[in-house]
């Protein structure tokens, strides 16, 4: 469930303010939702990557890649799309240490025992 | 232990989201740029832009605004507040970014932006007095009733628009450069203007004027710099007689001081700031109503310096191009008349040797040591401290670089001043303010009594059937030969003696021939009473332009824009026949020979598919370069007779020892014409891979311009396009019952190059291909202001 509270509370939290409040979800979903700690960063990466995955896919097709095939030159990068690959598997890697860094703050207020389930 | 673990996966977190929010150097924050929905992804358009809306605002009345299928605003307003309010709000919809950078660019104000790498390019700003001339606009502004109203409108429009955007919401070039926009204000509008002002007449050769004078002497400066040059068609014709009185003319200093400068030598830069425009009486077109064209040329950008409008009042309506951050048509049409610009192609600056001491606290003027006027300037650094900057004022203008001090720029030299017209320019821009409402020829002539710089050549028609072309500015009253070279800032005989009385300025209304034109060649002949300089264009596009002009009968719009398309090479028609004779075929194997034949079965059009224009520019370019290399030292600051002037050399007399010196003129061309070949590749000489025509973005990034463009011209053809320099913008109005217009500029309504409106009207122009551009009655509405 960390993956979907990170979906949809990232999605208001980037609206409302700035990129890196999805790192502070991410956090709380780790802390919230107990689970193993690959389970929290599995989790992590698939809220943040399914919802900066589905945001780009769809801006690109919508737009023909027109942007994005002007931007990635100034990245070194051959083609527009290879900024979808990149830019999900930075928020992905960020949701899956944020998630991680939560669900070890949980261990550190309650025992180890309690925290799995 | 747990709470160790817990504290470095929490320190680990923090820290990549801290490296990924904060910009390196010029790479932008790579989360906040990345994020896909703050972040630049949000700038792709996926949707249609202007669809319906209703905006709740300052209007004072509600305003409708109809986008047509180019995405053109024509906005219906019932006072001069919620025009240009609604002005304001719409351009900067398109094109805030650009606004707000180029006002900060000219008011020396990047490295706000960029950090310490701009800091040169600032100084320079403001040492130019940038800031002092922005102000006297300003003041221009404050002071007049409906302009300075106006101005002020926009700025509210623009503020409102700026507003309602969010930080996801703002251009791309923010997000790259990492900054946010900043309110606009009367001031930006007068640094833009000011911006413009520089753009077209800030320039001087009288620093390599004076070396290559030093060097050579008077014969040579007045044999090879012409203050006449053989073959020149004035702008106002010949024949013109003057209806005035001339004030007395100063006269001329005995001694002249001469310059020298150490800088290494560097190809002479051609600014191409040309510009082309005509109008045809209606007793030479075919519907007998006058017709109008217009092509401004200048350094093509991304966004573009246009952006196509129609404001509308009861009882008036203007459609033409407008520049972003200025409000009001500044070329187009209205229902009764329409008016063009080319830029006047003299000098509008003169330069001031000086005898400085104390510091530069105090200059020589007329026998007595005179106090400088210090004005610090505070240039605020991104990422280090504020630097603060002193610019020194003589009574001539600023110094822009003190003893010591490295020139940004190579014109000026340690211990200049510079005296210029932008800088006491007041409020040309309400000149256009009153053409956008001008029903006739004396509204028009109204107008310009309030045009003071950048001087211009703006041609006029009307339904009336009037055409005009008259030189629009405020010009110095000169002894003849003042300011050619570097000017003695301690002789009041240097000193700008007054202006020439407005009414005095030259023009012509209904010339015999039957048409008006101008392509930035001098504006009369020697004839006019007054001194008007002498460094203007060649004569080659208005030579031209005369030429297909006075062939033309029964002329119709299309001819216009043909003529606009005109790829004629006027040096080629006059010299290639004579280079053909005199190279020695003996010396050139079978690809030169085979070469040259397809030169000589050129038809001497600068046409994209064609060899022709390639051999014969490289052929050229290295006879030019082979000519003077041999007369002029080797190093130092010089300026070397242009193409015009060594070709009439050439025509006038093949044996001078300038052509000949130590190798025989016959040998040069054949060895111009082997060396320069050889470097052509067969497989991309093709003109248009020469031409390398492109539209660039502003700052430079390859992939939000144009790339190399499938495109013909040449900076000596009418259609002027060289490089990144072309005609801005096109226009053709023919003024009957109503007035039919049609025009384009290479560029798109949208700032944005996530939309597809941001470079939709490039191929368009560079077939040469014109859009209608009617004007609209008012009637629907895809955005309404209502008042708040």
């Amino acid at each position: 469930m960390a993956w979907f509270f990170i979906y949809i509370g990232g999605m208001i939290s980037t609206l409302l303010g700035p990129w890196w409040t999805i790192v502070i979800v991410a956090i709380v979903a780790g802390f919230l939702f107990p689970s193993s700690a690959r389970s929290a960063f599995w989790q992590g990466m698939i809220g943040v990557g399914l919802l900066w995955g589905m945001s780009t896919i769809t801006i690109y097709l919508k737009n023909d890649g027109l942007l994005m095939d002007r931007v990635a030159p100034i990245f070194f990068l051959p083609d527009g799309w290879i900024l979808i690959p990149v830019t999900v598997l930075i928020g992905a890697l960020l949701g899956g240490l944020a998630c991680t860094a939560g669900w070890n703050l949980r261990r550190s207020v309650w025992s180890p025992s309690s925290s799995t389930s | 232990m747990q709470r160790r673990i817990a504290f470095l996966w929490i320190a680990g977190t923090a820290i990549l989201t801290w490296v990924l929010n904060t910009s390196f150097g010029s790479i932008p924050a790579i989360g906040t740029f990345l994020d896909p929905i703050n972040g630049f992804w949000r700038n792709a358009e996926t949707k249609p832009f202007n669809t319906e809306l209703t905006l709740r605002s300052g209007v004072r009345e509600p305003v409708s605004v109809v986008f047509d299928s180019l995405d053109i605003p024509h906005i219906f307003a019932t006072n001069d507040y919620d025009l240009y309010f609604a002005q304001g709000y719409i351009v900067a919809r398109d094109r805030l970014w650009q606004m707000d950078f180029s006002t900060r660019a000219a008011a020396g104000r990047l490295s706000e932006i960029l950090g310490p790498r701009a800091l040169e390019y600032d100084k320079y700003q403001r040492r130019t007095g940038m800031t002092d001339g922005a102000h006297t606009f300003l003041q221009a502004f404050l002071t007049d009733g409906d302009y300075g109203a106006a101005v002020a409108a926009y700025a509210d429009g623009v503020n409102a628009y700026i507003l309602s955007l969010k930080p996801r919401d703002v251009p791309i070039e923010y997000k790259l450069l990492g900054f946010e926009p900043e309110p606009w204000s009367p001031l930006k509008t007068a640094y833009m203007v000011m911006n413009l002002t520089r753009t077209l007449s800030f320039s001087s050769s009288a620093v390599s004027m004076s070396n290559t004078r030093n060097l050579f002497g008077d014969e040579f400066m007045d044999h090879f710099f012409p203050y006449y040059p053989k073959g020149t068609e004035p702008i106002i014709p010949a024949d013109t007689r003057w209806n005035f009185t001339p004030l007395p003319i100063p006269s001329a200093p005995d001694s002249r001081p001469m310059s020298s400068s150490a800088s290494p030598i560097l190809p002479e830069k051609d600014h191409g700031i040309g510009s082309n425009n005509w109008a045809v009486h209606g007793s030479r077109t075919k519907s007998g109503h006058a017709i109008l064209a217009n092509d401004p040329h200048l350094d093509l950008t991304l966004p573009s310096i246009w952006y196509l409008s129609q404001l509308s009042l009861p009882g008036h309506s203007a459609k033409g191009v407008t520049f972003p951050g200025v409000p009001d048509v500044v070329l187009g049409f209205n229902e009764h008349v329409a008016w063009g610009a080319t830029n006047v192609g003299n000098s509008a600056l003169d330069v001031y040797a000086l005898q400085l001491r104390n510091d530069a606290t105090e200059y020589l003027h007329d026998g007595q040591w005179k106090p400088t006027t210090l004005k610090t300037e505070t240039i605020h650094v991104k990422g280090a401290p504020d630097v603060i900057d002193t610019v020194y004022y003589t009574h001539h203008g600023p110094i822009v670089y003190r003893e010591g001090e490295k020139p940004y720029e190579r014109r000026f030299e340690s211990g200049q001043a510079i005296r210029w017209t932008g800088f006491t320019a007041e409020k040309p821009f309400k000149t256009f303010y009153l053409i956008n409402r001008a029903k006739s020829y004396d509204d028009f002539k109204a107008a310009l009594t309030y045009f003071d710089s950048p001087p211009q050549n703006l041609v006029f028609a009307d339904r009336n059937g009037d055409v005009a072309i008259h030189l629009a500015g405020q010009f110095p009253l000169k002894w003849k030969g003042q300011g050619r070279y570097v000017s003695d800032g301690s002789d009041p005989n240097y000193d700008w003696a007054g202006w020439i009385p407005k009414e005095h300025n030259p023009f012509t209304h209904n010339p015999a021939r039957g048409f008006v034109s101008s392509a930035n060649q001098h504006s009369v002949d020697p004839n006019y009473p007054y001194y008007l300089e002498w460094d203007y264009a060649p004569f080659t596009r208005g030579n031209v332009i005369n030429e297909e002009l006075s062939a033309m009968t029964a002329v119709v719009p299309d001819d216009m824009r043909r003529l606009q398309m005109n790829t004629r090479n006027r040096y080629a028609e006059l010299v290639l026949d004579v280079l053909l004779a005199t190279i020695d075929r003996s010396q050139l194997n079978p690809s030169e020979l085979a070469g040259l034949d397809s030169l000589s079965n050129w038809n001497r059009r600068n046409d994209r598919d064609l060899v022709g224009p390639t051999i014969f520019s490289k052929w050229w370019a290295a006879l030019h370069l082979n000519i003077w290399t041999d007369v002029y030292p080797e190093r130092g600051y010089f300026k070397r007779p242009n193409d015009q002037n060594t070709i009439q050399l050439i025509l006038d007399d093949s044996n001078s020892q300038y052509l000949n010196g130590d190798t025989p003129f016959a040998d040069r061309v054949t060895a111009a014409y082997r060396t320069s070949f050889e470097k052509l590749d067969p497989e991309t000489m093709a003109w248009w891979h020469h031409l390398n025509a492109s539209v660039d973005h502003i700052l430079g990034l390859d992939s939000f311009g144009t790339g190399r463009l499938y495109a013909s011209g040449d900076k000596q053809s009418v259609l002027a396009l060289n490089g990144s320099n072309g005609p801005s913008w096109r226009l053709v109005a023919e003024l009957g019952d109503s007035v039919v217009a049609r025009g384009i500029y290479p560029g798109g309504q949208s700032g944005n190059p996530g939309s597809p409106r941001y470079m939709n009207f490039v191929l368009d122009w560079a077939e040469g291909r014109l859009y209608p551009l009617p004007i609209m009655k008012k009637g629907g509405s895809t955005i309404t202001f209502i008042p708040n």
